[in-house]
């Protein structure tokens, strides 16, 4: 369970202006649910996201990821929590270029001591569940698809609790994001918390919780009974 | 923590980028090694030819002139001893021996030098190679690079000449045979064709010595001479012959003497190509800094992506840092070994041109140079990889 109480963001832009990314939010997110952030450009969502993961601190507040004051931690101490708890997936797959499809998949395993045989092997299973070749050169020779599909498994190999996703359908095409959708909420069906960020009308449809954010204020935050799920992936 | 995967697949990516850098490390790291080994090269060769020459006596004049003429058989200064020196000095019977030097001819471009017998064995450790010592006037015993053979036999030229036409134009109406071959002494010896001096003499039309070669020789039957090697029966009796010879018609030194001012004058040359070679060394590096800073521009993305999916920043420093130390280690060994290379190169060619043994080899300047250039690369390296740690992730992930 992640709770944020009371959390605002400030920015100060190029020209010195101090901006209020997010104005006393307070949320909780649970596990075995899709949660929806939604909002137009520049509401606050992606900094909801980074707070969530530790990358930014929040201004003012509180956010608690179990046990644990997230917003209390150094930086050192909240990369070793994103490290261990957070999958994150981005909209522009955020890939290694230089890395083949396994690689990437490996890359969070050497941050820390996971030089364990079995990472290997997850990794390979993530890659032929995402029917993505695991030979197959440098990833960005792979589809836009294949590419996220790549970042999906790179999230996914340490088993995260907690996934993160910045607009991850956002450059696909309508039958990956579809694919991606509904690996979403079988990550949830898992016990995962998944928490997506998206303009993407499908993806608010699919999650079981849609929060609305407009100039980083909570507007509406809404749980769907059934959500509409899409195919996943496998 | 594991940078490495990271840092070969950059390396791959960046190859060509990578080889050039690598390229201006070798090259300036090349030279600073280069210079240090050729110069003790030449130190160690030089003093090794001189090692057999205890006392050089000559008329008065520069004693390096004096050096270069005697022991690396340079053509020199005209002045030679009076008949009445040179026979009172080759007489001396205090010394183990004193050979007079007498030059002026040569074959195909390689000295003859007129000695006594006592010289050539000396320098060829006491025994030839090959054949015997010379006995008589037109005998002659080569060094052991030049092309005759014992048996065969050589018409001297007036001169030191390269070209056959002019050797036939100048040649001498005599003939040698070669008894003999010394055994290898590293000096420029190994090229010289050496006979009696009587015969070097003889055929300039000047006295021509005894009835036999090797003296005793008098004011009526020497003629003059521009030096002669004196070797004492011990280190006290050289300290004396050099005091007793330093007179106003003559002058005696040891060669290594002379050697180390020639030292001096070479180390301050030295200090000043080395001192370039060193700030040459540090503009490559500041310069392979400098473009590291902008190649990391393009790696920006990957950095800003490793930390969100939870790099601590010692992994990023790690990836940064290894690259560049990686492009400093890589650049800085194979500059060693193409320092070497140079330095043997250049070894043959001036062993070639002078005829001493010139032997390159590494040593503790070398490794401690290498190791320095090595040390301050490193230390450079932190640079990019400090820069990289004062961004903001979340500002990075917008920017990038």
């Amino acid at each position: 369970m992640i709770e944020m109480e009371n959390v605002s963001a400030r920015f100060e832009d190029s020209a010195g202006v101090v901006i209020d990314a997010l104005k006393d939010v307070s949320l909780a997110f649970g596990p075995s649910t899709v949660h929806a952030i939604i909002g137009p450009s520049g509401s606050g969502k992606t900094t909801l996201l980074h707070i969530i993961a530790g990358i930014l601190k929040p201004a003012s507040g509180v956010v608690r990821a179990g046990d644990v004051t997230l917003s209390d931690l150094g930086e050192g101490a909240r990369d070793a929590w994103r490290r261990k708890n957070c999958g994150l997936i981005f909209q522009d797959f955020r890939l290694i270029d230089e890395l083949g499809p396994l690689g990437n998949v490996l890359v969070p395993s050497w941050f820390g001591r996971n030089g364990r045989a079995d990472i290997r092997k997850s990794a390979l299973d993530l890659l032929n569940r995402f029917e993505v070749p695991e030979r197959s050169g440098p990833v960005a020779m792979l589809s836009r698809g294949q590419q996220q599909r790549v970042a999906m498994a790179r999230a996914l190999v340490l088993s995260p609790q907690i996934i993160l996703a910045d607009e991850p359908t956002a450059s696909v095409d309508k039958a990956n994001a579809e694919r991606i959708i509904g690996e979403l909420g079988r990550l949830a069906d898992e016990g995962r918390t998944v928490v997506v960020v998206s303009h993407d009308e499908r993806v608010a449809a699919s999650a079981g919780r849609v929060v609305e954010i407009l100039n980083g204020t909570l507007t509406s935050d809404t749980t769907q009974a059934a959500p509409t799920r899409a195919g996943g992936l496998n | 923590m594991n940078p490495w995967p990271i840092i070969f697949a950059s390396l791959w990516r960046f190859r060509f980028t990578v080889l050039a850098f690598v390229f201006l490390i070798v090259a300036g790291t090349a030279l600073s090694v280069a210079i240090t080994m050729q110069e003790r090269a030449l130190k160690t060769g030089s003093a090794s030819a001189a090692e057999k020459f205890d006392v050089v006596v000559g008329p008065v004049g520069s004693r390096t002139d004096a050096l270069l003429t005697s022991v690396y058989l340079q053509p020199g200064s005209s002045r030679l001893l009076s008949p009445e020196r040179t026979a009172e000095l080759l007489n001396d019977e205090r010394a183990e021996f004193v050979s007079p030097l007498a030059f002026g001819d040569s074959v195909r471009g390689q000295p003859i030098v007129g000695v006594t017998a006592e010289l050539p064995e000396h320098l060829s450790g006491g025994a030839m190679l090959e054949g015997r010592i010379f006995t008589e006037r037109f005998e002659a015993v080569v060094g052991i690079d030049v092309d005759l053979r014992v048996g065969e036999t050589f018409t001297p030229s007036h001169g030191v000449h390269a070209a056959a036409d002019q050797m036939e134009a100048d040649g001498h109406d005599v003939e040698f045979e070669v008894v003999g071959r010394m055994t290898r002494t590293g000096s420029p010896w190994d090229r010289a064709l050496v006979v009696p001096v009587e015969a070097v003499w003889g055929v300039h039309g000047l006295q021509t010595g005894g009835e036999t070669i090797g003296g005793p020789y008098t004011a009526e039957n020497a003629a003059g001479i521009p030096a002669a090697v004196l070797k004492a029966v011990s280190v006290a009796d050289a300290y004396r012959f050099r005091q007793e010879y330093n007179t106003d018609e003559t002058m005696a030194f040891f060669p290594a003497e002379v050697l180390i001012q020639l030292y001096q004058t070479l180390g301050d040359v030295r200090q000043v190509m080395t001192l370039m070679a060193l700030v040459t060394q540090g503009l490559v590096m500041l310069s392979v800094v400098a473009s590291v800073l902008i190649l990391f521009r393009l790696f920006m993305p990957q950095f800003v992506t490793l930390r969100a999916i939870g790099a601590p920043r010692l992994y990023i420093f790690l990836v940064a840092w290894g690259f560049v130390a990686i492009l400093f280690t890589a650049g800085i060994v194979l500059g060693i070994g193409a320092g070497y290379l140079v330095a043997l190169v250049l070894s043959k060619i001036i062993e070639a041109q002078i005829g001493i043994a010139l032997t390159p080899l590494l040593g503790r300047p070398e490794l401690i140079l290498a190791l320095s250039l090595w040390a301050l690369g490193l230390a450079i390296a932190v640079l990019p990889a400090l820069r990289l740690q004062r961004q903001s992730l979340a500002a990075a992930l917008k920017a990038y």
